[in-house]
């Protein structure tokens, strides 16, 4: 009779999220993209690291700054020293990669691999899930010891994104993301991301939390042995410099 | 004696034209001589050809590339376009100085193949570039010109911005009046209206970057962006190259000064893909006309769309003029054309409505009138050429080289294989190639343990991950004060810096070399082979003493029959050779190990460990530091076109042999039995079985002798006319085999004498069947026929 009730239970509750309406999915995207803003200014210093089969590995150490409120993004390579210096910029739509090197700026697209690795500009930028992408709820499975909603992402017309459908899993309890897959348009699955480590940080110009992954481990599935590690190693919530995004600045890094 | 074989001799003569049989055994040997003659000249010709196209620019006689490498060097790249994976040459300045120590090795240059983008940007992009730098460079007063040189400079490309800003505005216009504005993103619509307006442009040198800003990130992406391009590359000491490989041309500019960065571009690559698309399709439609092509003939479907494109595809030209610029093109144009029309695009259009007839005045009216206003290549002798490449190391490396010359090699001028490499300073070349020293392997690992980071493999990714309990917890964290990176400029030199160095050549041998051309003083074949064996017991002297036990134990996998076939086809000469070492006599030669280590690497796979393991410890007990191979091993698949050539040819010899065996078999037989009777007669009246023997030879051998000297003739006179004609390089491609614009087939002495000497060994064989015959007729059996 009990494992009748607690089945009886669990398929409501099952039923519940079932039923969910395209708001409440929406509500559910927006509360990551939330979460995870930082209203204020934003810094973090981030390990990244990508293991090829028989090659190198590339390994790189990174300071990201970004500016929610104008939709900036700066990344900037401090180790190792052949590195030291490289950056990219978003400015509106465009992703621009400096390489001090050659002292020159490339505009790159959203497959930009960052620094060489299956890395995308979006892995280390604000979440934007529920102004690019509209959700749908394909059911709910087991993640680990975890109980998740499956949602799928289709992007919105006109907005250009490195991948345009995705596959969410979200903890059901916490709604922590936990697992991100993103496929081509073609549908062929191109990575398999997991996040294992959540961490908050309370913002005074937010006057909330701030969340923020501590650690993201992309596998890559067109080749199957490829497979990159971001770590953020800290966040640092302070007022940045009023001319930091701008390419001036990046450029004076290595000037 | 010789009255005897004088009575053979004029019997045989007499007998030449006596039968149908002997004129058709005749012509099938005369024909076979002749194309023996042709064929041996023509694939001679073929295969020296290719060896000059291919030692005389790039491979010299002999390469040589480290032992350790995963796969074997292929200059030219890999079937699938990819580079073959070499391990770098280690001492690169001793080894060259060891070569040098050989009497016929003349020179060793260091090369290394990759290849890399080009910078990518729209016309747009490239202009503001521009601009940006000229802003840069004032703030510094090392680079900065006197405000007159700035404000000119500045202007003028000020006013290039405006004009392309103008066309933008204008396209916009047309987008709205076809009632289409939804279309328009409101955005860019503000940007345009904001950036073509007089308050910005007067507002400019206030803010002079967050002018450019906008510019570039509103402005800019409106326009398509330039196509991205791939070069190939050799890196090398230029200097060394150019004085090695005496085909190269600079056919404009200068070659890069003695020990500085720079670049040499290929005069194909330049013409195909750096040129304004325009009018490299006119110069294809004059290059289409001149061989005969006509632009009336519609059918002629690549001649149309150059054509085509031409008519629909003006904006590049557009784009480039500023405004003063395009009032002058478009005064010219309404002049040449005897038109009203004022917008440039649609004059162009009209322009480039090409006939038979005006072809020749417009082409020459583009070069004489337009040209002279544009930008004809997008790098041009003298321009920095930033190209990004994605290093062995990880990650991106990007150099900027000058572009000091533009090269061709001579005979080669045609040829996409000759010119597809562009040719780059060696110190480049490894920016580029970003070879992971110890020094950076040491730093990343530092890194990587500072991080600690756990490993998960993709298999239990979600177990490990999610699997625990204290799995995903949210953990409430402080902030932690991050320090910005205050300056990375102590670690490189500057581009200007780079620009100006000089290196010396200790600094352009030492370093990563991933493979090296030797050239000969004496390259002739047979000078290739000695001097390659040199070289390879030269380098096999500091191999150590060959492991007793490995080579008993591979010699037991090969006695025991362990080893797949091929494997051990490959492995037997190996360990013998071993054995020879071990007794102090030459060991195995660099094609045996060569071979044995790429049937290891084939089979690794069917081999159980232990098998395996033993016979790797062989080859690597086995291999010298250094591989030696000749040109044609190091040319890769183009190199095995010489095998293909020469298979051909014994395969042409094979058939004809077959042939004239059996033709001369039959046509002698046939000939033998008609002749019955006048053998038996000859029996009867006192002619010995071997005057019969000598008679059916010497016979045989003055028909083989006339038709085939004469056949050889006439293949002599035909290989004469087509060396005196040349055979024309009708593909582009066939340049680089011909090894310029036509094949001369060189008449071989010893071609006409292998013809004949192969046409006569081929019917002396074939007529022992009817020699047979011939000496069993006896007296009896022939009267009885006459009877």
């Amino acid at each position: 009779m009990r494992s009748i009730i607690i089945a009886s239970g669990l398929f409501f509750a099952a039923s519940a999220y079932a039923q969910l309406p395209k708001e409440e999915l929406v509500k559910l995207l927006a509360e990551q993209d939330v979460r995870q803003s930082a209203t204020g200014d934003y810094k973090s210093l981030v390990y990244l690291e990508q293991s090829e089969k028989d090659k190198a590995d590339v390994v790189r150490e990174l300071i990201i700054y970004r500016r929610d409120a104008d939709d900036k993004l700066v990344l900037l390579f401090t180790k190792p020293k052949s590195e030291e210096g490289k950056g990219y910029l978003r400015l509106d739509k465009n992703l621009w990669l400096y390489d001090p090197n050659v002292g020159k700026w490339e505009r790159t697209t959203e497959r930009e691999r960052i620094g060489g690795t299956n890395s995308r500009r979006q892995d280390f930028d604000e979440s934007r899930l529920a102004i690019e992408f509209d959700p749908e709820l394909v059911g709910e499975e087991k993640l680990g010891k975890f109980d998740t909603l499956h949602l799928k992402l289709t992007v919105k017309e006109g907005i250009d994104v490195a991948y345009p459908i995705i596959e969410l899993w979200l903890d059901k309890a916490t709604h922590n993301l936990l697992k991100r897959q993103e496929f081509a348009l073609s549908g062929r699955l191109a990575r398999t991301s997991y996040y294992p480590k959540w961490q908050k940080i309370f913002s005074e110009s937010k006057k909330a939390d701030v969340w923020f992954p501590g650690e993201i481990r992309i596998f890559d599935e067109i080749e199957k042995s490829n497979k990159t590690m971001i770590i953020f190693k800290s966040v640092d919530l302070s007022p940045l410099d009023a001319n930091l995004f701008t390419k001036a600045w990046l450029e004076s890094k290595s000037r | 004696m010789f009255s005897k074989l004088a009575v053979l001799v004029r019997i045989a003569f007499a007998n030449l034209f006596g039968s149908g049989i002997n004129i058709l055994v005749g012509v099938v040997l005369f024909f076979g001589a002749a194309l023996l003659v042709v064929g041996g000249a023509l694939f001679g010709t073929l295969d020296r050809s290719l060896s000059k196209s291919i030692v005389g620019s790039v491979t010299g006689h002999l390469e040589v590339y480290s032992a350790r490498s995963k796969e074997k060097l292929e200059v030219y790249g890999k079937f699938d376009g990819s580079d073959s994976n070499l391990a770098p040459i280690e001492g690169f300045s001793e080894l060259k100085a060891k070569l040098l120590q050989l009497p016929n090795v003349k020179s060793v240059v260091p090369q290394g193949t990759s290849g890399a983008m080009l910078g990518s940007g729209n016309t747009i992009d490239l202009t503001l570039e521009k601009l940006r730098a000229l802003y840069r460079n004032q703030q510094d007063p090392k680079t900065a010109l006197s405000e007159a040189d700035f404000r000119a400079q500045a202007d003028s490309v000020k006013g290039h911005v405006r004009n392309m800003i103008g066309l933008l505005a204008k396209d916009l216009e047309k987008v709205t009046e076809l009632g289409t504005a939804e279309s328009v993103d409101p955005e860019e619509k503000a940007a345009l209206t904001k950036t073509a307006s007089e308050e910005f442009w007067s507002t400019f040198d206030q803010e002079p970057y967050a002018h450019l800003e906008l510019l570039e990130n509103k402005v800019s992406p409106m326009v398509a962006d330039a196509d991205l391009l791939f070069i190939r590359y050799l890196g090398t000491d230029l200097d060394a190259y150019q004085q090695t490989f005496d085909r190269l041309q600079i056919v404009e500019g200068e070659r890069v000064p003695k020990g500085r960065r720079g670049i040499l571009l290929p005069r194909f690559f330049q013409q195909e893909y750096l040129k304004l698309k325009n009018a490299r399709r006119l110069d294809k439609i004059r290059d289409a006309r001149e061989a005969g092509r006509k632009i009336s003939n519609e059918d002629d479907k690549e001649l149309q769309r150059w054509l085509r494109e031409n008519q629909t595809q003006p904006r590049e030209i557009v784009l480039q003029l500023d405004g003063i610029q395009t009032k002058q093109a478009v005064e010219k144009l309404q002049k040449a054309l005897s038109s009203q029309e004022a917008d440039l695009a649609a004059l162009l259009s009209s322009f480039f409505k090409l006939t038979d007839d005006n072809f020749d005045e417009r082409y020459k009216f583009f070069y004489a009138e337009l040209a002279p206003m544009l930008a004809l290549y997008r790098v041009k002798v003298g321009d920095t050429m930033t190209l990004r490449s994605f290093g062995r190391s990880g990650g991106f490396e990007a150099v900027s080289v000058k572009v000091y010359g533009i090269f061709e090699f001579n005979g080669l001028e045609k040829s996409p294989v000759a010119g597809a490499a562009a040719l780059i300073d060696m110190v480049s070349f490894r920016e580029l190639y970003g070879f992971l020293t110890s020094d950076k392997a040491a730093e990343l690992q530092a890194l990587k343990d500072t991080t600690k980071a756990k490993s998960v493999s993709r298999e239990n990714a979600e177990a490990d991950l999610f699997g625990s309990d204290d799995a995903v917890a949210v953990v409430e964290t402080k902030e932690s004060k991050i320090v910005d990176l205050e300056r990375a400029s102590g670690l490189r030199e500057t581009a200007a810096e780079k620009a100006t160095r000089v290196y010396t050549q200790a600094e352009i041998d030492n370093g990563v070399v991933m493979h090296a051309a030797v050239t000969l003083k004496d390259g002739s074949p047979e000078a290739i082979v000695a001097t390659r064996a040199e070289i390879e017991t030269l380098l096999a002297a500091a191999k150590k003493a060959p492991a007793a036990d490995v080579v008993a134990a591979a010699q037991k996998l090969l006695d025991d029959k362990k080893l797949p076939f091929m494997l051990a086809a490959a492995a037997g000469p190996v360990i013998d050779g071993e054995k020879q070492r071990a007794a102090g006599k030459d060991g195995p030669n660099d094609d045996q190990l060569i071979a044995f280590k790429e049937a290891l690497f084939n089979e690794r796979a069917r081999l159980d460990p232990a098998a395996y393991q033993t016979l790797d410890t062989l080859m690597e007990g086995a291999r010298p530091e250094i591989w030696v191979v000749s040109w044609s091993q190091a040319a890769g698949a183009l190199g095995q076109f010489i095998d293909v050539f020469r298979l051909i040819l014994v395969g042409m010899v094979v058939a004809f042999a077959l042939v004239a065996l059996i033709v001369v078999s039959i046509g002698v037989t046939i000939a033998t039995l008609q002749r019955t009777a006048t053998i038996g007669t000859l029996r009867a009246i006192g002619a010995q079985r071997p005057f019969v023997v000598g008679m059916v030879f010497t016979e045989t051998v003055v028909l083989t002798l006339v038709f085939g000297i004469l056949g050889a003739l006439v293949g002599a006179a035909t290989v004469v006319y087509l060396h005196a004609t040349g055979i024309p390089a009708f593909r582009d491609e066939l340049y680089f085999f011909f090894s310029g614009p036509a094949l001369r087939p060189d008449l071989d002495v010893a071609n006409l004498v292998f013809s004949v000497v192969t046409t006569l060994f081929v019917s002396l064989l074939a007529v022992l069947v009817p020699v047979f015959l011939a000496v069993r007729v006896a007296p009896v059996t022939a009267m009885q026929a006459s009877e």
